[in-house]
């Protein structure tokens, strides 16, 4: 009898499954971070500017927004290596460590980061009061990246009692 | 921790070594060295249950419980 055999016995299909969504969720964070990366470097050279039609922006929210746009990829990019190591936690099996929690900290500091980066330039852009889209997407993203940084502390919980239930049941002959 | 394993009595009394013992159990010999000195927390009854069945013994056989 394993170790393992005593904690829920997974079946077969559980492991190969989560094997592959492990796998296809690897693919798609790579195929992320080059679209990020591309985006990135077309704000910062000034091409997103042409492409995108900012003619109805009001004369510097560009700069603004081109700032944030590079931030928040930045940030999206940072969380994406975190994922990534964290999946390679999970593959050789030791995601139930003090290791793994660091980095789901790092990605709770970032995103909670972006989220707070995001209210900054929306209470600004409020204040500015020209163009009255750019705050609503602002509001938008502040939002979403709340509720992500919210979801991941509930995680980082749930993480934090599977590792100390996992550390009992090991002390179990 | 006050409850005591004594296996080797028993291991003793059938001539069987640790790494035999361990084997038949389907534990560890680490973990055989755990519950030897008094460091198990917790032991699972189909352990208990294969150690009596390896033994051919009561579980008062082989724990005994001693006032701290």
């Amino acid at each position: 009898m394993s170790e393992s055999e005593h904690l829920l016995p997974a079946e077969p299909s559980d492991t190969a499954r989560s094997r592959a969504a492990v796998w296809t969720l690897r693919a798609l964070l790579l195929v992320l971070f080059a679209i990020f990366v591309v985006v990135e470097v077309s704000a910062l050279s000034g091409d997103l500017v042409e492409r995108v039609d900012i003619t109805r922006a009001v004369e510097g929210i560009e700069t603004t927004a081109l700032t944030v746009t590079v931030v928040v990829s930045l940030c999206v990019q940072v969380v994406i290596v975190c994922i990534w190591r964290l999946l390679g936690f999970v593959t050789r099996g030791e995601i139930f460590s003090a290791q793994a929690r660091i980095w789901v900290d790092a990605i709770v500091v970032v995103v909670g980061g972006a989220c707070l980066f995001l209210l900054a330039v929306l209470v600004l852009a409020l204040a500015d009061g020209r163009d009255p889209v750019w705050p609503v997407v602002l509001g938008l993203a502040a939002t979403f990246t709340a509720v992500c940084a919210l979801l991941m502390v509930v995680m980082r919980a749930l993480l934090r009692r599977a590792t100390e239930l996992r550390t009992d049941m090991e002390a179990v002959v | 921790m006050a409850v005591i394993v004594r296996i080797d009595v028993e291991l003793a009394k059938r001539k069987m070594s640790v790494g035999e013992f361990a084997e038949r159990v389907g534990i560890t010999p680490a973990n055989v060295a755990v519950l030897k000195n008094g460091r198990a927390k917790a032991i699972r009854f189909t352990t208990l249950d294969a150690i009596c069945r390896v033994l051919e013994c009561q579980p008062g056989d082989i724990l005994e419980w001693v006032e701290d």
